[in-house]
């Protein structure tokens, strides 16, 4: 299974049109284990979800653009 | 370098103008700044005008002309430049390759952002343009979220500094409580501060800067014109300047709790003013999150890394502090009318080293700094001045 690790995060309360009614919602940036690192929305996270810098975070499935979708 | 000279500021009270016009907010800017260097207007070869993002929040592009319109400035060539909160700075550095090329000898520079007239998603809308698109924006990054991530980065590698941070917005407000111009002239106690409610995890509602009307206006000349000009106060030059760049998305910097962007113009700026950090006594910084201030006062040179949050405890950032940041209240406080504000900053730095600056005027202003960080730090000019 596809896996990176949580290189920093932070859990959004507003946000644009786009994802407004999607708060809270948990962003990331995520890195590879080649160091690649790059920006993810992550699935999975509920309040009260501890979450912190290198936690381990898992492919779980793609979204419609074919993009990787990262669950905690 | 050759020396420019700012002969002229003018600006807007910061603020809420839905009733204002966009040529309105220019009027009064640029007339103030032509007014205050005393020249005719003939006299200017060009314009130079800093703007984030009318076309989305006001509907009107081709800023240039509608400035020069607006102050009466007939056939002058124009420039509308763009580099997200970095804008108005952009104006400042176009300006002054233009004079130093000999192409212009007076140049008019300004920056306007109309903003408040649109609903809050609306407006983080048009904010988060100024990141990736594609690869940040449609993953749900914010502004806000972006300088969350590099605050709770830089948590884990130095230390949590979130009381700092409150500390950053206390004094913002405590210096824009003295600023007539200022936007938000309120006075908070650092328990309110710590205690609101949170927009981006760690950032609450006092870790965010303004949403702002607003226009900044400098009038620049040749060293040359300048000692032609109005005597019977301090002149200001510009004695060194930066600008550097970096990548549009924030996951592919090298690192995010430092800005090379603001490292490399800091070190362009310094050595063309033959001045290094210790030598600037009042610096205004872009603190578009109280986080983003802290950072950059380490990038600036004025505190090691990891310790800009020991320096504003110890009072070093206050206005009667060491090393005054902010002293007009920053984009905290004084607000952040995006492509304005790069000029918002020159104009309290050239207030202050004139000497004008009333209740806020600090003791020693000799040198004095301007940091503008364009989008999550992609865009950096930091323009240092000197008075005489």
């Amino acid at each position: 299974m596809d896996k990176a690790k949580i290189y920093t995060y932070s859990i959004l309360f507003a946000s644009t049109e786009e994802f407004k009614d999607r708060v809270p919602y948990l962003t990331a940036i995520l890195e590879k284990p080649d160091g690649k690192r790059f920006a993810s929305l992550i699935a999975g996270w509920n309040a009260g979800t501890r979450v912190e810098i290198g936690q381990e975070v898992h492919s779980s499935g793609t979204d419609a653009g074919g993009q990787s979708v990262y669950s905690l | 370098m050759k020396k420019i000279s700012i002969v002229g500021i003018g600006e807007t009270v910061m603020g809420r103008h839905p009733e204002r016009s966009l040529h309105d907010l220019v009027r009064e800017a640029g007339n103030k700044a032509i007014e205050d260097a005393g020249i005719d207007k003939k006299q200017i070869d060009a314009l130079f005008i800093g703007n984030f993002n009318s076309s989305y929040l006001c509907g009107q592009g081709h800023m240039g002309p509608l400035a020069s319109e607006a102050l009466g400035l007939e056939n002058i060539p124009t420039v509308r430049t763009e580099g997200a909160c970095a804008s108005g700075s952009l104006a400042l550095r176009m300006a002054m390759l233009g004079i130093l090329s000999g192409a212009y000898k007076i140049a008019l520079v300004g920056g306007v952002e109309k903003m408040t007239h649109q609903p809050g998603a609306t407006v983080t809308s048009a904010i988060a343009s100024a990141m990736d698109c594609e690869h940040e924006a449609m993953q749900g990054f914010t502004f806000p979220a972006c300088f969350a991530m590099m605050a709770n980065r830089y948590f884990y590698e130095y230390r949590n500094v979130k009381r700092e941070m409150g500390l950053c917005a206390y004094n913002a407000h405590q210096n824009g409580l003295l600023n007539p111009d200022a936007q938000m002239r309120k006075e908070f106690t650092l328990e309110k501060i710590l205690s609101a409610e949170l927009i981006a995890d760690p950032l609450s509602l006092f870790d965010c800067s303004l949403v702002t009307d607003g226009a900044a206006f400098v009038l620049l000349a040749s060293d040359d014109v300048a000692d032609g000009l109005r005597s019977g106060r301090r002149r200001v030059d510009i004695i060194g300047q930066g600008h550097a760049g970096d990548t549009l998305t924030l996951a592919a910097k090298d690192k995010i709790t430092s800005f090379s962007a603001s490292r490399a113009a800091a070190a362009q700026a310094y050595a063309q003013a033959g001045v290094g950090a210790a030598d600037i006594d009042l610096a205004e910084v872009h603190d578009c999150f109280t986080i983003t201030q802290i950072i950059n006062t380490e990038d600036l040179g004025f505190f090691e890394h990891g310790k800009g949050g020991d320096a504003v405890a110890e009072g070093i950032t206050a206005l009667r502090g060491k090393k005054p940041i902010n002293t007009s209240g920053g984009l905290k406080s004084k607000g952040h009318p995006i492509g304005a504000t790069g000029l918002s900053q020159i104009y309290e730095i050239v207030t202050q080293l004139r000497g004008e600056a009333g209740e806020r005027q600090i003791a020693k202003a000799d040198t004095g700094l301007a940091h503008n960080l364009g989008g999550t730090a992609a865009t950096c000019v930091i323009t240092v001045m000197q008075g005489r």
